[in-house]
């Protein structure tokens, strides 16, 4: 796609590549200033667990849609890849220009300013989580079966920031060009060479302590097969996870988790059971301990825990999306009333809350970690609303994006009904009500009656 | 998890290095700090009082900063509340990421996603009563017993992110505790201090450790 439209290739040539040997292929025919969408050996199977690839400032395929399986959507069009040239094309404009430079002043002040996008994001990245949920318990052990793992701290966002400087990588490193908060990197091997971007930390916690792989090395190469056969990091990890629980190969294998990694992207029949993820896994090993919803995998905080996180891993139509509902400032868009922050809401009202704001915030195309500054910062908050007035000549409230995040869930819901969903879909495995998760041994205490009220508004 | 420092005696004469800026043994020290050390302080301290008196944390760094507390995995909200009892582990976080981030903050608005574990919805039950009338430890040398004494308990504390990198390595210059199979690696290559970690760990103490940085490093 270019300035002049698109244009539509046969190339039977690109069957089979990996994304990494396929943007080599892009750089030698049309440069290495173009962008790229594109699938890997997974896609192209239809593997539920296919993600989509999109290219990062290093024209690296390190950035991908992971969730859902929309890489084998792609596949099942026949679309290998999509390569984007900007050259000659206009910059949009503003409707209103200088409201726009001032509201992102605030805006870029804002994000600078706070302790987490300023802060542990950049210095860090996501993987900071590691130790603090690992602390807290609900850090999700050998395929969910306890809350804490012994080599957290080995693969912990700080040490893996550690590793990064000291071979030469990068700790601090944005995704893509204007990025304010910087929160990746660029992990390299012992001696130097790139790997991968750095681990995320739900990649990290995945194909790390789910699987009890407490080696982070082994756990870059992982993201790296991920990225390279276009695959959802989370799904893999899980699948491995329950694939190891079957007994298939033991919990700790480094070895063996990558050369299952490896035979999905060579499609071997096993490698096709392991690339459809956690669920088809555990259907055709027989295990009952599948962390799914919807048939999607569980992300890394185990809903005993935290029981709130398990309302949306339950109730929202993606299925089990940490990102659903995130910590949005529902106080200021008054999503659902004003929340009194020394008498905590019910974990119902709270969830449908914040499922209404990510929703908006989503339908605005903005990274989802700008929401730790909207959260604590009323300027930061506005200022995002400014922008966006500003630009497309609107006038919006917090009213509408209340409004906007409403209808976006609807129209989800309406779609996951006429695909034959019901309400009994939206539910934890039953073994989380049953099994009780070390260190506070809790089980997921969520009446099913009150999921049910999650989206009556 | 490290195991229990209950009983366990510590080297009497603490193991003083020093390290250059920029020499591998400070990642090693990172390690240590949030895998985890042990401190003494007075049986019944706040969490305030000991971030306090123990680590030497300024009220505005603990207010602006350390706001993410865990006692015994159970997230903290009020610090001036909870209290550490011996063998209590505390682990110390700035502001964190994700709704998960959010939900483990003191006094978070989004607390209730955690009611089940908070520190508050158990107090005073299980685990910590237990501590609580369990036996003490031992600290501050072989004649020294806070069972006995009553004055002083060992409490295990990590320090993770912000606070780690901002004030790890002053609490390490305070001096601290530590098991001797984790302090080994600091230790490395250090005159006199394989003899002494070697001599902790054949008598099972716990080595009592100083680390500061060499004369023009960061402190």
């Amino acid at each position: 796609m270019s300035k002049d439209g698109a244009a539509i290739e046969d190339d039977p040539s690109l069957k089979g590549l990996g994304n990494y040997d396929l943007i080599e292929v892009v750089k030698k025919r049309w440069g290495e200033k173009v962008a790229c969408i594109s699938i890997g050996p997974a896609g192209e199977m239809r593997l539920a667990a296919a993600s989509i690839a999109c290219t990062d400032m290093e024209m690296h395929p390190t950035r991908h849609a992971g969730r859902g399986g929309v890489g084998a959507v792609m596949g099942s069009k026949g679309v290998k890849l999509i390569v984007l040239d900007d050259e000659g094309c206009k910059v949009r404009e503003p409707k209103e220009p200088e409201k726009l430079k001032a509201a992102n002043k605030v805006w870029v002040e804002g994000l600078k300013k706070h302790p987490v996008t300023g802060g542990g994001l950049p210095n860090y990245g996501t993987n900071v989580l590691t130790n603090i949920i690992n602390e807290s318990g609900g850090f999700p052990t050998f395929n969910f079966q306890r809350g804490q793992f012994e080599g957290a701290s080995k693969i912990s966002g700080e040490t893996c920031a550690a590793l990064e400087t000291q071979r030469g990588g990068l700790a601090t490193h944005g995704c893509h060009r204007g990025c304010v908060i910087q929160c990746s990197g660029i992990y390299n091997d012992a001696k130097g060479n790139y790997v991968s971007k750095q681990p995320e930390y739900e990649t990290v916690w995945a194909h790390g302590a789910n699987c009890g792989i407490d080696d982070m090395d082994a756990i870059a190469l992982l993201d790296r097969l991920d990225d390279d056969i276009g695959l959802d990091t989370i799904d893999m990890g899980a699948a491995i996870g329950v694939a190891m629980e079957a007994g298939l190969i033991k919990f700790g294998d480094k070895e063996g988790a990558i050369d299952l990694v490896r035979q999905v992207g060579k499609g071997t029949p096993l490698g096709r059971i392991i690339g459809s993820g956690a669920a088809t896994v555990a259907k055709v090993f027989g295990v009952e301990r599948a962390p799914v919803v919807k048939g999607q995998a569980l992300p890394a905080y185990d809903p005993r825990a935290i029981m709130g996180i398990g309302v949306t891993y339950a109730t929202t139509p993606m299925g089990a999306d940490h990102t659903a509902g995130y910590a949005i400032a529902t106080n200021i868009l008054k999503c659902g009333g004003f929340v009194d922050p020394l008498k905590p809401e019910g974990q119902i009202e709270l969830s449908r809350n914040l499922q209404i704001a990510t929703a908006a915030i989503d339908a605005t195309g903005m990274c989802l970690f700008i929401a730790f500054a909207v959260l604590d910062q009323p300027e930061t908050f506005q200022a995002l609303i400014d922008m966006i007035n500003a630009f497309y000549g609107l006038s919006l409230t917090g009213d509408d994006v209340t409004a906007l995040g409403k209808s976006i869930l609807k129209t989800e819901r309406d779609f996951n009904k006429a695909a034959g969903f019901t309400k009994e879909m939206d539910r934890l495995p039953n073994y989380f009500k049953r099994e009780a998760v070390a260190p506070h041994n809790v089980t997921f205490q969520v009446k099913d009656e009150d999921l049910d009220r999650v989206f009556n508004w | 998890m490290a195991g229990t420092a209950e009983g366990r005696a510590a080297s009497a004469r603490p193991l003083t290095i020093e390290l250059a800026d920029g020499d591998p043994a400070w990642g090693r020290a990172d390690a240590l700090l949030q895998a985890g050390f042990l401190l003494e302080t007075r049986p019944g301290a706040s969490a305030r009082e000991f971030m306090r008196e123990a680590i030497g944390l300024e009220e505005d760094y603990i207010e602006g900063v350390v706001s993410t507390v865990f006692i015994d995995a159970e997230p903290v909200d009020d610090i001036d509340a909870a209290t550490l009892r011996p063998d209590s582990l505390i682990a110390l976080s700035a502001a964190m990421p994700g709704l998960a981030g959010a939900v483990m903050r003191r006094k978070s608005p989004y607390a209730s996603f955690r009611e089940a574990i908070s520190y508050a919805a158990r107090a005073g039950a299980g685990p910590r009563e237990e501590a609580a009338s369990g036996a003490g430890m031992r600290a501050g040398g072989s004649s020294s017993d806070a069972r006995t004494a009553g004055t002083t308990a060992l409490v295990r504390v990590k320090l993770f992110n912000s606070v780690m990198r901002d004030r790890g390595r002053a609490t390490l210059a305070r001096g601290v505790l530590a098991e001797p199979g984790s302090a080994a690696g600091i230790c490395a290559g250090q005159p006199g201090a394989a003899a002494a970690v070697l001599a902790a760990a054949a008598a099972g103490n716990l080595l009592r450790l100083r680390v500061l940085a060499a004369a023009g490093g960061r402190r």
